[in-house]
């Protein structure tokens, strides 16, 4: 069980922003002429110690089950870099006794992924890629192979947005952040046998989403 | 229910297995340098909040100016441009140009092409398509030429001694259309022909296979025919992909329908050489294959050869009543003198005599007769086809003050009908006032279709007798083509392409089927193989692109050299493609599949009736008048506009423009010289807007959001979508394919290649077969 260290208790207590933001122009242009972080002559800022190991710890976690939800790896980016920094502004309202930190950081990315899709629907559009997905990628030897591989993870993701948003939530967090039955129960406050049933519905619901007859 | 719930967690439902290992095969790799920047802006964060408590108002301030300056960017997320600059900053590592493919070691079994794995990947380094696509197969350059070439390798030995025998190859055909590798897949059982087959396949010319309009490597496989009765002829009975290779006894001219069969005419002539009973007689009149044929001997007056031969033949058939060998040679007699109802009575009673069993006759001479009597019900359809009247009370009512002066003149019409030369003025003076009236007032003569009903048994007599009889089987694709009901046209043409071992006609007519039905990809192949079993002359002429040309262009085109000409040909096709995605050019099929048509039913593009059908399609509706007359005037409809007329005599297939629809015909050609219609595969407009989403002045990326009609969205469950990226000479230079679920409003977002100057958003609903598309510049 983690334990909330007293340096962030004494941090100060800030608004959560309601909407995604987008980074500042001098940063943009900083990453761009660099390709580095941005501020790079800065002098390293230190992060609180128990935020600092779960960002290390669930970022992969987080990054993939919004990548699961989202369209674009850009998108992705965009939407796991707020999610931290909210956990960052309101880490002192973390209360250890009601989630562990993977749980709280997902319900985060949860509510980031919201605002990040209703900001989407305010035109009423399906939005897709055509880009390459170039951070899907399928382990398999040939080129050919793989690219087909590739076009299908990209079927299965734009099919999965198509379903409804419980059923969306619940593939994420199983095969994007990879949790377990009990782990996706204690997210979404219901029990493990309740999950597996949604998994098992939401699964029958993607594969009718997406022809996968052929 | 807990049971239920344990046996769903425990295992997934084995449906669900191949989806649930996907979704867990699924690996997301992030950028690697996103984690150092995350971390470094967290870091930035937490210093920022610790000691600058104003510096959030000032980045939300910023956030604002950002989204200015990404044109109004509510979806469009920042970071994506940051990733977009970034890519084009740093290039992006290219696939190298695919090298030059060798064929496969191991031949594989089984499919007839084969297509070389290297041709899937990358094109010239550009984006790789890898959506699953249809080859167009190689196809024999020069085929008469390349016939003449493989008889000089038939071994002298063996046709001499008369033997013919087919051997099976398959060839390695490279992206140039240069042979690599030759293989027996069958023998004919004389290796000396095996070993010629080798030889002459080796030398074969073709043009190479075509991949998403580029030239790939395959395997193709075919038969080579060495028969000694073909000799003039001998066939590379390269149908690609049809079921079975050439039959043996195909029919040795395979260009001609209404050709009389020769082991038919054999038992014909016999037959009534036993009729006649009469050596000297039959030998005077030339034999009774002369007679059978209706052709006097040299030196004969044709009349008094008529005359005399009727008399022997009614006599013949008074006194046999069990042979219909006569009554065959009488009817087709009767039928060259212009007697086409006397010659169908004949026609009748020697049907029955064939029917009764009374003597032994071949199903392919049965089928023979019922073929004729088609023929002959066909005639007497013709007359009365798409016929009816427009009764003069309803032009009463109606006005066209520029018609007024014309009335009175010209012929009456027949009781008390409308005179076609009013219809024809009226038809280009006040073209929305006579559709109108029509659409209310016309009479057709339903009583005609007993006549279609009788020439359609009679064929299907015939080809339940012998399904494979040629002349039956293209009348009655011809007529179900005619009617518009292509998929009993694909059904029985197909049918007709496997008892025949694929006549060129049975394949043609599958071509028109399928391009009527959207499937314009295999209504290539079918044309493509067609037309490879026709004479070059032939080929040539159903391919001729003159008709659609403007007069003078037209002339201008016939008059450059061969390879030049092709050359042209080729280039014209390619900014009429309406979907560029696509494997084929859709407006290139549905043109061999009009001039199909127009070939063997009009008389070919260059005849006024075909020539309006290549270039403006099937009309809607054909109304004929003329009743009671020897002339009928045809008002061929197409929607917009006057309809065309035409003149034919009423028992003619051939008809000729009047001098108005010729006028009308020279100036629509000036602003409207072909048109793609509303056949084949369906092709909405899709309205586009389009935004480039790069903060600079360049084209990283593009968004467009497209409203897809409601047609395409109406049924299925899946829409793919295409966008294709074109340089400034048209060619692709990238390619993307996504399903999606139907949905109305779609934004797509994609990164431009930084030589497309021309987007082609392309939206296609496999369930209905129906599509949409758009072009547009690039921002």
């Amino acid at each position: 069980m983690d334990t909330h260290p007293e340096s962030v208790r004494a941090a100060p207590v800030r608004e959560v922003d309601p909407v995604p933001r987008p980074v500042t122009p001098s940063a943009l242009r900083r990453k761009a002429a660099t390709g580095k972080s941005p501020e790079p002559g800065a002098r390293a800022r230190d992060l609180p110690a128990a935020f600092e190991r779960w960002y290390h710890e669930h970022r992969a976690s987080v990054y993939r089950y919004v990548r699961f939800r989202v369209a674009t790896r850009e998108a992705a980016e965009d939407v796991t870099s707020d999610v931290f920094l909210k956990a960052l502004r309101s880490l002192a309202r973390y209360d250890a006794s009601r989630a562990s930190p993977r749980t709280w950081l997902l319900r985060i990315a949860h509510n980031a992924v919201a605002d990040h899709l209703r900001a989407l629907r305010r035109r009423a559009s399906l939005h897709v890629t055509l880009d390459r997905v170039p951070d899907l990628v399928a382990d398999v030897p040939s080129q050919e192979e793989r690219l087909l591989r590739e076009e299908r993870i990209e079927a299965l993701l734009n099919g999965s947005r198509s379903l409804r948003a419980a059923d969306q939530e619940i593939l994420a967090l199983r095969y994007g952040a990879g949790l377990d039955n009990t782990e996706i129960g204690a997210n979404l406050k219901i029990s493990p046998n309740a999950v597996a049933v949604r998994l098992h519905r939401a699964l029958k619901r993607l594969r009718q989403a997406i022809d996968i007859r052929e | 229910m807990t049971d239920r719930i344990e046996d769903i967690r425990s295992r997934p439902a084995p449906e669900l297995a191949r989806l649930e290992a996907e979704l867990e095969g699924i690996r997301i790799e992030e950028r690697a340098s996103f984690g150092p920047e995350l971390e470094a802006e967290l870091r930035s964060e937490a210093a920022g909040a610790a000691t600058d408590p104003g510096r959030r108002t000032r980045r939300i301030a910023a956030a604002a100016s950002v989204a200015l300056l990404l044109a109004a960017g509510a979806a469009f997320p920042a970071r994506a441009a940051l990733v977009a600059l970034m890519h084009r900053l740093v290039p992006q590592p290219l696939p190298s140009a695919p090298a030059p493919v060798a064929p496969p070691r191991s031949v594989p079994q089984g499919p007839r092409i084969i297509e070389s794995a290297p041709s899937r990947i990358a094109v010239e380094g550009r984006t790789p398509v890898p959506a699953p696509v249809r080859t167009i197969p190689p196809r024999v350059r020069d085929l008469e030429s390349q016939r003449r070439m493989i008889r000089r390798y038939y071994p002298s030995r063996l046709q001499e001694l008369r033997v013919g025998g087919i051997v099976n190859v398959l060839v390695w055909v490279d992206s140039v259309g240069t042979v690599g590798d030759v293989q027996v897949r069958q023998g004919s059982g004389h290796p000396e022909m095996d070993r010629a087959a080798l030889v002459a396949a080796s030398r074969l010319e073709f043009r190479p296979a075509l991949r998403e309009g580029r030239p790939v490597s395959t395997w193709v496989e075919f038969d080579l025919v060495f028969s000694p009765e073909d000799r003039a002829r001998p066939r590379l009975a390269g149908e690609l992909g049809s079921r079975r290779s050439a039959r043996a006894d195909a029919p040795a001219d395979w260009t001609s329908p209404s050709a009389f069969p020769a082991s038919t005419l054999e038992e014909a002539s016999a037959l009534l050489g036993r009729a006649l009973a009469d050596e000297a007689l039959v030998a005077r009149l030339g034999g009774p294959e002369r007679i059978i044929l209706g052709e006097p001997p040299p030196g004969f007056d044709p009349s008094e050869w008529r005359e005399e031969a009727a008399a022997a033949l009614e006599a013949a058939a008074d006194r046999r009543a069990d042979n219909p060998a006569p009554l065959l040679a009488l009817a087709r007699i009767t039928g060259e003198q212009g007697l086409s109802e006397h010659a169908r009575v004949l026609l009748e009673r020697g049907v029955e005599v064939a029917e009764s069993g009374a003597a032994p006759v071949s199903s392919a001479l049965r089928a023979e007769l019922h073929y004729e009597l088609s023929r002959a019900a066909q005639a007497a359809w013709r007359v009365r086809a798409n016929l009816g009247r427009v009764p003069a009370e309803a032009l009463m009512r109606a006005s066209c003050p520029r018609a007024a002066p014309l009335a009175g003149r010209g012929l009456p019409g027949i009781d008390d009908a409308v005179p076609a030369a009013t219809l024809i003025a009226w038809n280009y003076l006040c073209p929305a006032e006579l559709e109108r009236i029509l659409e209310a007032h016309f009479e057709p003569d339903v009583a005609a279709w007993a006549e279609h009903e009788a020439m359609r048994r009679s064929l299907l007599a015939a080809l339940a007798a012998d399904p494979g009889h040629v002349g039956a089987n293209v009348e009655l694709l011809l007529d179900l083509a005619e009617r518009g009901e292509p998929r009993q046209l694909l059904q029985r043409a197909r049918r007709f392409a496997y008892v025949s071992g694929g006549h060129p006609y049975a394949r043609l007519l599958s071509g028109v089927a399928l391009e009527r039905i959207g499937r314009s990809e295999d209504a290539l192949s079918e044309l493509e193989a067609g037309l490879q079993g026709l004479t070059q002359e032939e080929a040539a002429r159903i391919r001729d692109v003159r008709p659609l040309l403007a007069p003078g262009t037209a002339e201008l085109f016939w008059s450059l050299e061969r390879e030049d000409r092709e050359h042209a040909e080729e280039r014209f096709w390619v900014p009429l493609d309406p979907l560029v995605s696509t494997a084929v050019n859709e407006r290139f099929v549905t043109h061999l599949a009009r001039a199909v048509y127009a070939h063997l039913r009009l008389g070919g593009g260059a005849t006024d009736a075909g020539g309006l059908w290549v270039r403006y399609g099937k009309p809607l509706v054909v109304r004929a008048v003329g009743e009671g007359t020897e002339l009928r005037t045809e008002l061929w409809e197409y929607g917009q506009g006057p309809a065309f007329t035409l003149r034919r005599a009423a028992s003619a297939a051939a008809r000729e423009l009047t001098p108005e629809g010729r006028a009308y015909l020279s100036d629509l050609r000036a602003t409207r010289p072909h048109d793609g219609g509303t056949g084949g595969r369906v092709v909405d407009p899709l309205p586009a807007d389009v935004r480039s989403l790069d903060p600079g002045a360049g084209k990283a990326a593009i968004e467009v959001a497209t409203r897809v009609p409601e047609a395409l969205i109406s049924g299925g469950d899946v829409l793919v979508l295409v966008l294709v990226q074109l340089d400034r000479s048209g060619e692709r230079v990238a390619q993307r394919r996504v399903r999606i679920p139907p949905h109305e409003d779609v934004v797509v977002q994609v990164e431009a290649d930084e030589d497309a100057t021309e987007l082609a958003l392309e939206v296609f609903n496999p369930a209905l077969g129906r599509a949409a598309a758009a072009r547009f510049s690039v921002p």
